[in-house]
């Protein structure tokens, strides 16, 4: 239990915040007959977002965003989870490393 | 045809970049062609491996195995070049001597060719595993165009493998006594470079959250997406929208690399002894 109380306040300390899961905003997009849909996605800005990518396709893709830090391969049928830092407002453009004339855009208000 | 060509050649540039220095780095060092190779070979059977698990790899450590995973051979590859660097330091000096005492040519280096060799191996294996992804994906899709996707995503690898040799050709050019502490000063670059990296993605699995502020946005002079900004951050590790995490931990590796050098290595030869 003490190992467990130390462990808790080192992670407090490191600046993780359990209570943030809660101001999480989540959103889902799914690649499917190679394309983002929805392609627009509506984010809170200035909190944490996890983005859900699942890929309907028999092929690999990436989903990828340089504004967003993100480059992440989402195997064909699979399921992947995004950890988006808080964003200012503003757009947000994303696309698919493999196949780069399917883009979206996140809209952070 | 055209955009596969891109889409490959954009993620072997980083790999051919790296090995062409790592052969600069050795050259003249016996048997660095060899154990090169190994680590190229090394790399695309990583690389075919990781395509082929990367769902299992995907959903390890709670959905974060792949940023965990690139993190960790990055890190590899970081300790193996500070290493070398830190390695030549204090023995470069005495086989270069032991060279010329055996009327050798030897640059020195052998010693740590293990460690330049999975170097290459890390560095293949990781932008080749989405190389393999890619292609594989245009093999399996049914698509007509198959064949000349293909074809164009070959010619992609074969401009990476010119740019390792024009990296190589262009290094050759420095006169041999000054080759080496170039390369001496690209590979502490490259480590810290990727070594930021490195932290990028773990700071993407969250698992490293503070100094996670954007310190500066250059991305409206020089994009990460463009060709420039994709080989200085190969080279220099450049990144137009760093963290102040990734800003530390890159000062920290180019500090270490050269406090250890400097520690390590053996007093300078008086000048009433030298020759």
């Amino acid at each position: 239990m003490r190992f467990a109380k130390y462990t808790a306040v080192i992670f407090l300390a490191l600046g993780v915040s359990f209570g943030a899961s809660a101001q999480e905003a989540t959103l889902s997009v799914t690649i499917k007959n190679k394309h983002f849909s929805p392609s627009t996605l509506n984010a809170p800005a200035k909190k944490p977002i996890k983005i859900t990518v699942h890929n309907a396709d028999p092929v690999a893709a990436e989903f990828e965003s340089s504004t967003l830090r993100v480059e992440k391969v989402v195997p064909p049928g699979g399921t992947v989870v995004i950890n988006v830092k808080p964003l200012a407002p503003g757009n947000y453009g994303f696309f698919d490393d493999f196949n780069q004339s399917n883009q979206g855009v996140l809209i952070a208000k | 045809m055209l955009a596969a060509l891109i889409v490959v050649f954009r993620e072997v540039i980083e790999a051919g970049i790296v090995v062409g220095i790592v052969m600069a780095a050795t050259r003249s060092v016996p048997g660095r062609g060899r154990w090169i190779a190994y680590g190229i070979f090394g790399g695309f059977i990583g690389a075919c491996l990781v395509a082929l698990f990367v769902e299992r790899i995907t959903e390890a450590f709670a959905g974060m195995g792949q940023e965990l995973f690139n993190a960790g051979i990055l890190g590899i590859a970081v300790a193996m070049l500070t290493w070398h660097n830190v390695w030549m330091a204090s023995h470069g000096r005495e086989l270069a001597a032991e060279a010329k005492a055996l009327g050798q040519s030897v640059a020195a280096g052998s010693k740590t060719l293990l460690a330049l060799a999975i170097v290459c191996g890390v560095a293949v294996l990781r932008e080749g595993s989405e190389v393999v992804l890619f292609l594989y994906g245009i093999i399996v899709s049914t698509a007509d165009t198959h064949v000349s996707v293909f074809l164009g995503g070959v010619a992609g690898l074969l401009l990476g493998a010119l740019v390792s040799v024009l990296t190589y050709l262009g290094l050759l050019k420095i006169p041999g006594r000054y080759l080496f502490a170039v390369t001496t000063w690209m590979i502490a670059f490259l480590a810290a470079g990727l070594a930021s990296q490195a932290v990028a993605f773990l700071q993407q699995a969250d698992v490293v959250t503070s100094l996670s502020n954007v310190l500066w946005d250059s991305s409206g002079i020089l994009p990460d997406s463009s060709f420039v900004g994709r080989v200085l951050h190969t080279l220099i590790g450049y990144t137009d929208q760093p963290s102040g995490m990734q800003v530390v931990v890159y000062l920290t590796v180019l500090v270490l690399t050269f406090g250890l050098m400097k520690a390590v290595s053996p007093p300078p030869i008086p000048a009433h002894l030298r020759r």
